[in-house]
């Protein structure tokens, strides 16, 4: 009986369930009912008091036009989070993978090198972030030899540093091209309005960890600047690895090898229409775990990455209905990994390889959009990508031995959008983009959304899109020695995905959005063992499907007390034998509360997750666990002090992920209880 | 009835009390109020409530201590009820606050905060001519608002409002506006 709530995905369920996690999934569906009855009820009672909002409060508060429709993440074509500068300085978010670990449908492997994101039930060990597109302001992250997003502490900007994450889900390969496979993740910098004046940072934390940031901001006879540089360094802490349990490896324990340094420096300078920002990343960061058969406990085995670059854009109004966007930017990435190995000679026991990749390249794009008769609004667009170098190398100190694998490609594209409004309440956005690649050639991408404003606060959408991930350089032309083979003939993967969306508001204080999707994932590329030679190379090979329900209630209160909670049900597997995907947790719930303690002057976090068990690649399993973090944020001296204090991991859980195919652990330990201390000051 | 899922209930107690206070908090909070979305008037009528207590008007402009503080709103007012909500049995330093629609201009000049319609968009500069001598805070939503003369102006960005300020306007006719609501405005003309 759902009187009030039938339109929405909540009441589905009414046929007797067989299955086992379908009778879990049972449970949450009831438990949720509750809490969305509960939440209907409360906000029945709401009055309409937005007078105790703060001015900064009031300036976060996402409208609707006059037209009544939800602009931004309702009328948008996917289902969309956005986190925000506030939630990240509340929950204590110390990277942008503790954004996206709270995100629902995310969830984060940590190998002790970087950190890898799964959505929607696929986090394929051995990838490197390449099936989500990470933005900066716009501008394409993934770098051109792995096609890496780098979202953990390799994040190129500080976290305190960004205005909001927008996280939408489903391919977009249709606006964006490569990699916009199941996300797009486009972080948004903070601005001279966000941060006038100086503002410095220092936080102390666990593991003998120091970081701090000086940031500064001001306007200048109309120009925008913003300047940032940050700093941290970490010693690591002391880890135990079982399987190194001997007394030559130091009975499995090692010191010093997880530590961690880097440096960013962050500029933005906006003048009339224009904005030209530079960045600067560099990290290094040790590799405790003895991958590729490194010798354990050996600091030198580690990732050096560098990430540089500069970007124009131009955004110009042409009259009431037109918008210029030009863009041009130019890149240079250098990834460095030493790996420390056992030569078998007793007279020089290690000896260290270091493989190294170099990418620069440029990047232009144009677009022009405009408004045609109220109805249509129109989007062409191009864009250009010039891979001027996308090297692979190999130094082997033995032999004094330089191996490289140079490479460069071209990649152009064209693409249309049109929002047609079919009636004032049914809106279709229709997208297309092709993609043509100097390599394997051209790919056609489309993305149709169907978003039906039922009544005021219910909106339904329907949503399909296809998407690509290109094959990258290590991929094509393995640089990794004589035991890879190349493999010209490597096409992009490919997902098409079906999404249906419902967001309801529930009174004044609560939306509850739920989603059911399926996505098909087509030629994978696989590294395989070639029938012929013996030797490895990689192939469109492998599948995977996945199906799934997503809920999610948000809520903000008068009180001040406001956040969100989700549960996420996803069943994936390979089509044809029907096997498990290893690490794919089935059941993720995330839950993230805020309580003011004293008003406007000290806040209380909750941020929780829970991932259930998932499959290593040996086919064992690592199982499930919960996290919970608390920060405790307080306001002093009339904003001019901020002191936090969070705990992560704050009931010490000792939990796993899964192990990648060069590490020697099929499951990795991750931190138990840690903290961070951290103080800013603005004047 | 079990109402976590199994593998949730398995997990240690802690954890497991934790969830449910969590989500209990979440949703059983007995104060609701505030939405994260909201319509685009309600909000920018919670800003002109914002400014009343933000900025300060010299003694001369109330006739005595207990003189009402007038919200004016001048063309076609785009607020509907989201206004009169959020003023109504408020109390600005002991002040009451009445909301008037203003047809007249004359009338306008007692007001202490006069919205501008964007209905009035093609008249802005004689608006402007004739309040001149008046301590009125001009507040509006059209494009070039503050540059012909106007004090604050909203601008949507990114489906928020901000606002925009011409200080020497507002300093010009005697307001006082505290350096809370400069640092919040998205863009000041000093």
């Amino acid at each position: 009986m759902c009187p009030r709530l039938s339109t929405t995905v909540l009441c589905v369920p009414s046929r007797p369930l067989r299955e086992r996690p379908w009778a879990e999934f049972r449970n949450t569906l009831r438990l949720l009912t509750i809490f969305a009855f509960t939440a209907t009820a409360v906000a029945q009672q709401a009055t309409k008091d937005l007078s105790n909002a703060t001015l900064e409060e009031l300036s976060n508060i996402q409208v609707y036009s006059a037209s009544k429709h939800l602009q931004s993440a309702s009328d948008a074509p996917s289902s969309v989070t956005v986190i925000t500068a506030d939630e990240i300085q509340k929950y204590g978010y110390r990277t942008l993978a503790d954004i996206l670990e709270s995100v629902r449908g995310f969830y984060i492997t940590y190998d002790r090198d970087y950190s890898y994101v799964g959505v929607r039930g696929f986090g394929r060990l051995g990838d490197w972030n390449s099936r989500v597109l990470l933005l900066i302001d716009g501008h394409r992250i993934n770098n051109n030899i792995l096609g890496q997003a780098m979202v953990g502490t390799e994040f190129l900007v500080d976290v305190d540093l960004i205005e909001r994450v927008e996280i939408v889900r489903g391919p977009s390969s249709s606006l964006y091209g490569a990699d916009a496979f199941f996300a797009v993740i486009n972080v948004i910098t903070r601005n001279r309005s966000q941060l006038k004046g100086v503002e410095l940072s220092f936080a102390p934390a666990s593991f003998g960890t120091y970081a701090g940031r000086a940031s500064y901001g001001r306007q200048y006879r109309g120009i925008d600047v913003l300047l940032s540089g940050t700093f941290y360094n970490s010693q690591g802490p002391t880890l135990f690895f079982p399987q190194f349990d001997s007394p030559a490896t130091n009975y499995g324990i090692t010191r010093n090898t997880d530590y961690e340094s880097f440096q960013h420096i962050l500029t933005t300078i906006s003048f009339h229409g224009f904005t030209l920002q530079g960045l600067f990343s560099a990290r290094d960061k040790g590799v405790p775990t003895g991958y590729f058969g490194t010798v354990f406990n050996d600091p030198r085995t580690a990732n050096f990455d560098y990430h540089q670059y500069f970007d124009l854009s131009y955004q110009h109004s042409v009259g009431e209905n037109w918008t210029l966007t030009a863009r041009t930017s130019y890149d240079q990435v250098r990834l460095q990994a030493p790996l420390a190995l056992p030569t078998g000679l007793p007279s020089d026991p290690t000896t260290v390889d270091t493989y190294s990749f170099r990418g620069n390249w440029w990047d232009g794009e144009l677009k022009l959009s405009r408004t045609l008769l109220e109805k249509h609004k129109i989007t062409l667009g191009t864009e250009i990508t010039d891979n001027l170098r996308q090297d692979q190398g190999n130094y082997t100190l033995i032999g004094n031995l330089f191996s490289a694998d140079p490479a460069t490609s071209l990649i152009w594209a064209l693409y249309g959008q049109d929002e047609f409004a079919i009636t004032h309440n049914l809106t279709l956005s229709a997208g297309l983009r092709y993609d043509h690649y100097s390599g394997f050639g051209g790919t056609t991408n489309p993305r149709l959304g169907l978003i039906y404003h039922l009544f005021h606060p219910t909106t339904l959408k329907l949503l399909y899109g296809t998407a690509f991930r290109a094959p990258e350089p290590f991929e094509v032309t393995p640089g990794y020695g004589p035991a890879y083979d190349d493999n010209l003939k490597l096409h992009p993967e490919r997902i098409r995905s079906v999404e249906g969306v419902v967001e309801q508001g529930l009174g004044q204080h609560f939306t509850l959005s739920g989603s059911v999707f399926r996505n098909w994932i087509s030629d994978l590329i696989t590294l395989e063992t070639n029938p012929g030679g013996g030797q490895l190379v990689y192939r469109n090979s492998d599948k995977a499907d996945a199906t799934g329900v997503e809920l999610e209630l948000d809520g903000h209160l008068a009180s001040g007390i406001k956040g969100r909670a989700s549960y996420s049900y996803i069943d994936a597997d390979q089509p044809v034998t029907h096997q498990v995907l290893s690490n794919s947790p089935q059941h993720l719930g995330k839950l993230n509360i805020i309580i003011p303690v004293l008003a406007q002057r000290l806040f209380a976090s909750l941020d929780a997750q829970y991932t259930s068990s998932a499959q290593t690649l040996a086919g064992n399993t690592v199982s499930g666990f919960s996290v919970f973090n608390v920060t405790l944020l307080g306001h002093t001296l009339g904003k001019h002090l901020d002191l936090s204090a969070s705990v992560y991991n704050i009931l010490d859980k000792k939990y796993f992920d899964p192990g990648r195919p060069e590490d020697p652990e099929g499951a990795i330990q991750q931190d138990e209880r840690t903290f961070r201390i951290k103080l800013t000051t603005r004047f | 009835m079990n109402l976590l899922p199994a593998k949730l209930a398995g997990t240690p107690n802690p954890g497991r009390v934790l969830w449910v206070l969590g989500v209990v908090m979440l949703f059983l909070s007995p104060t609701p109020a505030q939405s994260p979305t909201a319509g685009e008037y309600q909000v920018k009528a919670a800003f002109l409530y914002n400014f009343a207590k933000f900025i300060a008007w010299p003694p001369s402009s109330f006739s005595d201590a207990k003189a009402p503080l007038r919200i004016c709103v001048l063309g076609q007012d785009p607020f509907g009820q989201e206004l009169r909500d959020i003023t109504s049995d408020k109390n600005i330093n002991g002040r009451k606050l009445q909301l008037d629609q203003v047809a007249d201009l004359q009338l306008a000049r007692t007001c202490h905060i006069l919205f501008v319609a964007s209905s009035e968009k093609a008249q802005l500069k004689r608006i402007f001519e004739s309040l001149q001598g008046t301590d009125a805070l001009t507040v509006g939503d059209t494009k070039g608002f503050i540059d012909q003369g106007g004090m604050i102006n909203f601008v949507l960005e990114n489906s928020r409002v901000q606002f925009e300020v011409n200080h020497k306007a507002a300093e010009q006719a005697g307001l006082k506006i505290s350096s809370k609501l400069l640092n919040v405005a998205k863009h000041v003309i000093e």
